[in-house]
């Protein structure tokens, strides 16, 4: 990173300009950040970086502690066994779609929220409750709620005539993706509701004068005005519900277990298992070196168009 | 918008927020009223979607049998220790971030931010290898240093926000007055941004509080297992006890759900890095 304006929009929290420093001062900042940035870079980087590096290179067994030099061999073993790639596609898959649906759908909510009408702050509390519960115990319940045979949705469908019969939702690979999507999707629109109501409810009232003169429709108006309004905390909201996304592994946990048929293993999942169920260490630890690698240069490329170009206004 | 709505509208949003609200609490009611119900009911076709009859055996089992006022106090412990030892780390960087000039300040914060973005998952290993060897595993402090390193990211970037506001001449004047830096630090800013630092150090416990991965991989007894956890142990050999999961579920939600209701305003800033206000 060149320390040029994509300096993380600092643009966007100071209009200020920076203060003329003296020699003393420079060493003060560093004394103060220190603590924290070597505790931030020694265990949360370098050192899981480098171990995932060096594991990455040997075939280490937990149980017998022994480990043996393997070169690329582990890394060899991840591409051509077919199950780590298919969670980068699985995880990856959901990801899109559960952001897809969770960016719509918050922002949807987000305008009616953000109109005026009675009751206005009891339907804000309710539709960020979901916010509020544990992620794996969400998954049992989603577990209840769509178990099979005695499905709590089967039966508000089948009253809705909508389908007959039960459906197979978690013994059928297509079916458990939405499922786990459905789940995501439940405890995270609440998440985008927030910030983009907060990007809307700061748009001043002046901005709509021109569509009222020109009489410009409501669609219109949304367009050419709320959108570009709001194209910055939009952009951040789904940069950091994407990375998020990449985490996920609590509902799988909960809810699939990474099935059926490994169609809802994610990649922390399919990490978990090879590390802490197979004892694969040597597999979870190039597995990791390549998640990093992928996540390093997807947020290089996303921060630097976000920050880099264009002038950032919260 | 200042337009008039047409009563179309009107029955529109009414309908599309009902379904919505509705859609939003399925999950949660469920969780409720299995919790209230006896364990033979909580998996039937049709479903009951009323608590009849009302029985207290989820909460009272989970209570009385399965350590759970152990697994409760473990969750506190770790989120409230965790979340003092970010502050304490993260408030003196933040003032430095927000304060001074130094060399490549701006590749600093973004490598701290940056770690905001790797999956757990990915640094496990070498963390339980690490634990391990200075017995740290199946300790409370372990996981009070573990959800430090998750939180202190957060901490200075939004304390760092909150600081940028306090007007710079407040210090500087105190600091004309012949005051030291330290002091201007503990009298001027600290009470200053204090409202902001309680606002984080609730953000802080409600991000962790229902963390399970690490939790999971990092204990192995009750001693230092956290209610997520506990919450997952419930799923035996003899099946999944329902009831007694949704019972966990409820007592852990209530916390965190005053949380964030009441600090609704500072959540934007907690999840987006103090970036929008």
């Amino acid at each position: 990173m060149e320390a040029e304006k994509s300096g993380l929009a600092y643009s966007a929290v100071t209009q200020e300009t920076a203060v003329p420093t003296r020699k003393k001062k420079k060493s003060k900042g560093y004394l103060l950040i220190w603590p924290a940035f070597a505790f931030v870079l020694f265990f949360l980087i370098i050192y899981p970086f480098g171990y995932n590096v060096y594991q990455s290179f040997f075939e280490y067994s937990m149980l017998t502690d022994t480990s043996r030099f393997v070169g690329f061999g582990n890394y060899i073993g991840l591409f051509t066994k077919i199950d780590y790639l298919r969670s980068l596609w699985t995880g990856g898959l959901i990801a899109v779609v559960s952001l897809a649906i969770e960016t719509v759908l918050g922002l949807a909510i987000a305008i009616v929220l953000n109109q005026k009408f009675k009751g206005r702050v009891v339907a804000r509390i309710l539709l960020i409750l979901p916010l509020g519960t544990i992620p794996v115990i969400n998954g049992y319940m989603f577990n209840v709620l769509f178990f099979p045979n005695a499905s709590v949705v089967d039966h508000i469908l089948n009253f809705l005539g909508l389908v007959h019969g039960p459906i197979p939702w978690l013994q059928d690979p297509t079916l458990a993706r939405i499922v786990i999507i459905l789940l995501d999707v439940w405890q995270w629109t609440s998440f985008m509701i927030i910030i983009l109501l907060a990007g809307l409810s700061a748009i001043p009232e002046s901005s709509y004068e021109l569509a009222r003169l020109d009489n410009m429709s409501k669609w219109t108006t949304f367009w050419r005005i709320t959108l570009p309004k709001i194209k910055f905390p939009l952009a951040l909201a789904m940069l950091i519900r994407g990375m998020d996304l990449l985490k996920f592994f609590d509902g799988v946990f909960a809810l699939t277990k990474g099935g059926p048929q490994s169609a809802t293993e994610t990649v922390s999942f399919y990490i978990f298992r090879t590390g802490f169920r197979t004892f694969n260490i040597g597999f979870a630890s190039a597995a990791s070196v390549i998640v990093w690698a992928i996540i390093w240069v997807a947020a290089f490329i996303v921060i630097t168009k976000m920050f880099g170009t264009s002038e950032a206004k919260a | 918008m200042v337009r008039r709505e047409s009563p179309a509208y009107k029955i529109f949003r009414a309908a599309f927020l009902i379904f919505f609200i509705a859609v939003f609490l399925l999950p949660i009611w469920w969780m409720i009223k299995t919790s209230l119900i006896a364990r033979i009911y909580t998996v039937v076709y049709p479903p009951h979607y009323l608590p009849r009859p009302i029985e207290f055996e989820g909460y009272v089992r989970v209570w009385e049998h399965q350590g759970i006022p152990t697994y409760y106090f473990n969750t506190v412990f770790v989120n409230v220790v965790g979340a003092v030892l970010a502050l304490v780390l993260g408030i003196p960087a933040a003032y430095a971030a927000s304060r001074f000039e130094f060399r490549q300040k701006d590749n600093i914060m973004f490598t701290i931010l940056s770690t905001r973005f790797l999956p757990p998952a990915t640094a496990l290993v070498p963390i339980f290898i690490l634990f391990k060897w200075v017995r740290l595993v199946d300790s409370k402090w372990g996981l009070v240093i573990a959800y430090a390193g998750l939180n202190v990211p957060i901490v200075i970037w939004v304390l760092k926000s909150f600081m940028d506001e306090i007007p710079r001449a407040m210090e500087e004047s105190y600091l004309l007055d012949g005051h030291s830096r330290i002091k201007s630090f503990f009298n001027i800013i600290i009470p200053l941004s204090a409202p902001g630092i309680a606002a984080m150090f609730m953000i802080c416990n409600f991000l962790t509080w229902g963390e399970f991965l690490i939790a999971a991989v990092l204990t192995t007894t009750t001693s230092a297992q956290t209610l997520p956890v506990g919450a997952a142990m419930l799923e035996g050999d003899i099946g999944i006890l329902w009831q007694q999961i949704a019972a966990c579920g409820v007592m852990a939600a209530v916390p965190i759900t005053l949380i964030i209701i009441f600090f609704q305003r500072y959540l934007v800033r907690g999840f987006s890095f103090g970036i929008l206000k």
